[in-house]
């Protein structure tokens, strides 16, 4: 029994070092977040042109280019895309139904209390576009008396009654596909809202359409992440500089908006900070 | 897990069992006596490595990124200040005596211009190694240059055109857009990441930090816990082998590992939570009120631009409103919803977000903001030339009260920062030397409490 109570006190001691030790190590690390995940799930806009649009099973468009490159530099080996409208975002991003959404997300300082903003990828404008063949309209003070789009879900056309108090006369619509194609029937005068959307409807149907090249707002499309994510979104960030730095933003924007004539800036953005 | 460690505890009782441990009291001895020098070196090892981890988070946090932070945050606002000030100088025409004077607009445009070359110097410096960072300082210093040269050109045409205040012609407002959609497009942007991205490398370094210092905690709990037990078990088996009650060595021993765990555990603790209201109480309001000032600069520049250029007057007010709801958020529709939803409540949200009804800088903020009404009233009525006297003129100086306000709170907040890391610094003093000592006592300890036992058997 001698050599044994030793041996017995000694086995419970490194016992308790290996307990220990093992707890400690697995409180360590687990990344709740983006970054080094195998499959990412982003959501993608499905019915905007140019920007996001399912085809054939498959989704096309700016944000999709964007999404694709980010998720590469985050380290993932597979992207799933999920379609969603811009009333589905923050929900499928809080829900854990995507990882990340890149879909004309606006940054916004009441959206920013529920996510966390990475970008924005790209400063957008609001703009005007007409038919072809307008030409009195200018510049949003022009659009007084004349009659304009007023897409549901969406708050451009505010920008023009609301903040700049131009009299349009409002034209009710249910989807800017809509807005354009009442635009092409002439039961509208201007559809107004971000150029990268207005583009992209313009690309489908080339001469149609004018842009009036207003550019009277700002709009920051943002990279949506969960509120906790800080060190996911910093990451994010860190790729879209490496985006523009690299000269894939240009190509992008090329590819997608260059032969709509649309002016637009190939120098990253302002970031609005994580957290 | 549970199992995992089961196994390994039968694996070491077969092992005891059959004879990896000696069987003789002099072996007995001498195993206790290692085990318990091994668990002395584990618990020096332990408290070392966490000491120098706390020391290395505070360096990096408080000596390195932090600092860094400040810097580029005063080159954003030199930028921005020269884009104001040539703004100011186109505005004010041939009307040289017009609110703070042409002369003192061409001297703040010099002062910024010097400021921002040396804080592009010192950022290319920070960045070190980081490629993408060394990049963007080059990329702001070349558009700098770009910048500078339009400017120029549009201060000389805006001479020679003698225009009075008001919209320069059409040669001089063409070369100023591209000056400024330079600026605001290309060269702020930049300059503002880079901020960000050195704010993030604090960040990192605090999360790491932190959870170093909560594991290092651990190691030493364990390790002296561990060295506690074998202290125990000596002593017991002392006890039971030679009939000693108690050996004051091994006591002393015992009492001078309470001493070092407890004192260390509570070193760490204390460093831990001073690197928390550095970062928490320090930095973060820092950095909020740094950008703050930036992008403040930025909307009273709209002002100026608004005043200046008639055909994108529009985009330089909703610009405007934008960056005032990021400063400072109250809901509203417009600015004039803005102005009268500011004045009855402090903001909810953005970087003034939560500062208190009757403080300063909300004080100052408003009046900045009350100003803005009555110039774009102003303008609303024709008053043009009223409206420029009034930008160039008594909202300079109401701007300027804003911005010292918040000059001082970064000052304030920065020197609670510095506070905080050299309290954090000073209590893991003094442990250089201290800790080694304390190790070679402890072995002396546990050496002079084992060798006359082992000395009976020679």
């Amino acid at each position: 029994m001698t050599t044994s109570m030793p041996g017995r006190l000694l086995s419970l001691l490194l016992a308790t070092v290996l307990l220990l030790s093992l707890a400690v190590a697995c409180g360590a690390d687990r990344s709740p977040g983006v970054e080094g995940r195998k499959v990412l799930r982003i959501g993608v806009k499905y019915d905007q042109p140019g920007i996001g649009l399912r085809s054939h099973g498959s989704f096309l468009g700016f944000d999709v280019d964007v999404a694709s490159y980010v998720a590469e530099r985050l380290g993932a080996e597979r992207v799933e895309f999920v379609g969603l409208t811009s009333g589905q975002r923050e929900e499928f991003l809080i829900g854990r139904k995507v990882d990340l959404v890149v879909a004309s997300y606006s940054i916004t300082p009441l959206r920013k209390t529920l996510v966390n903003f990475a970008g924005p990828y790209y400063v957008a404008h609001q703009d005007i576009m007409v038919r072809g063949g307008e030409r009195d309209i200018l510049g949003p003070r022009d659009l007084a008396g004349r009659k304009l789009c007023k897409s549901e879900g969406s708050n451009s056309w505010k920008r023009v009654v609301e903040e700049l108090g131009i009299e349009a006369e409002l034209v009710d619509a249910a989807t800017y596909g809509e807005c354009v194609q009442l635009l092409l029937d002439g039961g509208l005068d201007a559809v107004t809202t971000d150029d990268l959307i207005l583009a992209g409807f313009a690309l489908r149907r080339p001469g149609a359409f004018r842009m009036v090249n207003a550019r009277f707002t700002d709009e920051k499309y943002g990279i949506g992440l969960r509120k906790d994510d800080v060190s996911g979104c910093e990451a994010v960030n860190r790729a879209v500089t490496r985006m523009y730095q690299d000269g894939t933003a240009a190509r992008l924007l090329a590819k997608w908006f260059g032969p709509t004539g649309l002016k637009t800036t190939t120098t990253v953005p302002q970031f609005e900070g994580c957290g | 897990m549970i199992s995992k460690v089961a196994g390994a505890l039968r694996a070491l009782r077969r092992t005891a069992g059959r004879s990896a441990l000696p069987r003789t009291v002099p072996g007995h001895l001498r195993g206790w006596a290692a085990a318990a020098l091994l668990a002395v070196i584990a618990l020096v090892a332990a408290v070392s490595t966490g000491l120098e981890d706390a020391r290395q988070g505070l360096r990096l946090v408080g000596e390195d990124a932090g600092p860094q932070v400040v810097h580029t945050g005063h080159l954003y606002f030199a930028l921005s200040d020269m884009d104001a000030q040539l703004a100011g100088l186109l505005l004010i025409g041939a009307e040289h005596d017009l609110g703070a004077g042409r002369d003192r607009a061409q001297e703040r445009y010099r002062a910024r211009r010097g400021e921002a070359h040396r804080a592009l110097l010192q950022a290319y410096e920070i960045a070190g190694t980081d490629r993408a960072s060394r990049r963007t300082v080059r990329d702001v210093l070349n558009g700098l240059g770009r910048y500078e040269q339009l400017a120029s050109r549009a201060l000389l045409l805006n001479d020679q055109s003698g225009h009075p205040a008001g919209p320069p012609p059409q040669n001089v407002l063409g070369v100023y857009r591209r000056a400024t959609d330079l600026m605001r497009q290309d060269i702020l942007p930049k300059a503002y990441n880079l901020t960000l991205e050195n704010a993030s490398v604090v960040r990192r370094a605090y999360v790491d930090e932190r959870s170093h210092v909560l594991r290092s905690r651990v190691a030493v709990g364990v390790t002296a816990l561990v060295l506690l037990a074998v202290l125990a078990g000596l002593q017991v088996y002392l006890a039971y082998r030679f009939r000693r009650l108690l050996s004051p060595a091994l006591a002393a021993a015992t009492a001078l590992t309470l001493v070092l765990g407890g004192w260390a555990l509570l070193v760490l603790g204390s460093t831990s939570s001073h690197l928390r209201m550095a970062k928490e109480e320090g930095f973060d309001p820092t950095l909020a009120f740094t950008r703050a000032r930036a992008i403040s600069n930025t909307a009273a520049a709209d002002q100026t631009r608004f005043l200046l250029d008639p055909r994108r007057a529009d985009t330089y007010a909703q610009v405007y409103f934008d960056t005032s709801q990021a400063i400072a958020y109250r809901e509203s529709g417009n600015l004039a919803d803005y102005y009268r939803r500011l004045a009855e409540a402090p903001p909810e949200l953005g970087f003034l977000g939560g500062v208190p009804q009757g403080s300063e800088v909300l004080i100052r903020y408003r009046a900045f903001q009350e100003q803005d009404e009555r110039m774009r009233g102003l303008v609303r009525r024709g008053d043009e030339r009223e409206a420029i006297a009034l930008r160039t003129g008594l909202m300079t100086e109401t701007f300027t009260a804003y911005d010292q306000e918040l000059s001082r709170l970064v000052a304030h907040r920065n020197a609670d920062f510095e506070r905080e890391v050299a309290a954090g610094a000073a209590a893991l003093d003094g442990w250089n030397r201290g800790l080694p000592a304390a190790g070679i006592v402890l072995a002396a300890l546990i050496v002079l409490g084992v060798w006359p036992r082992l000395a009976e058997y020679r």
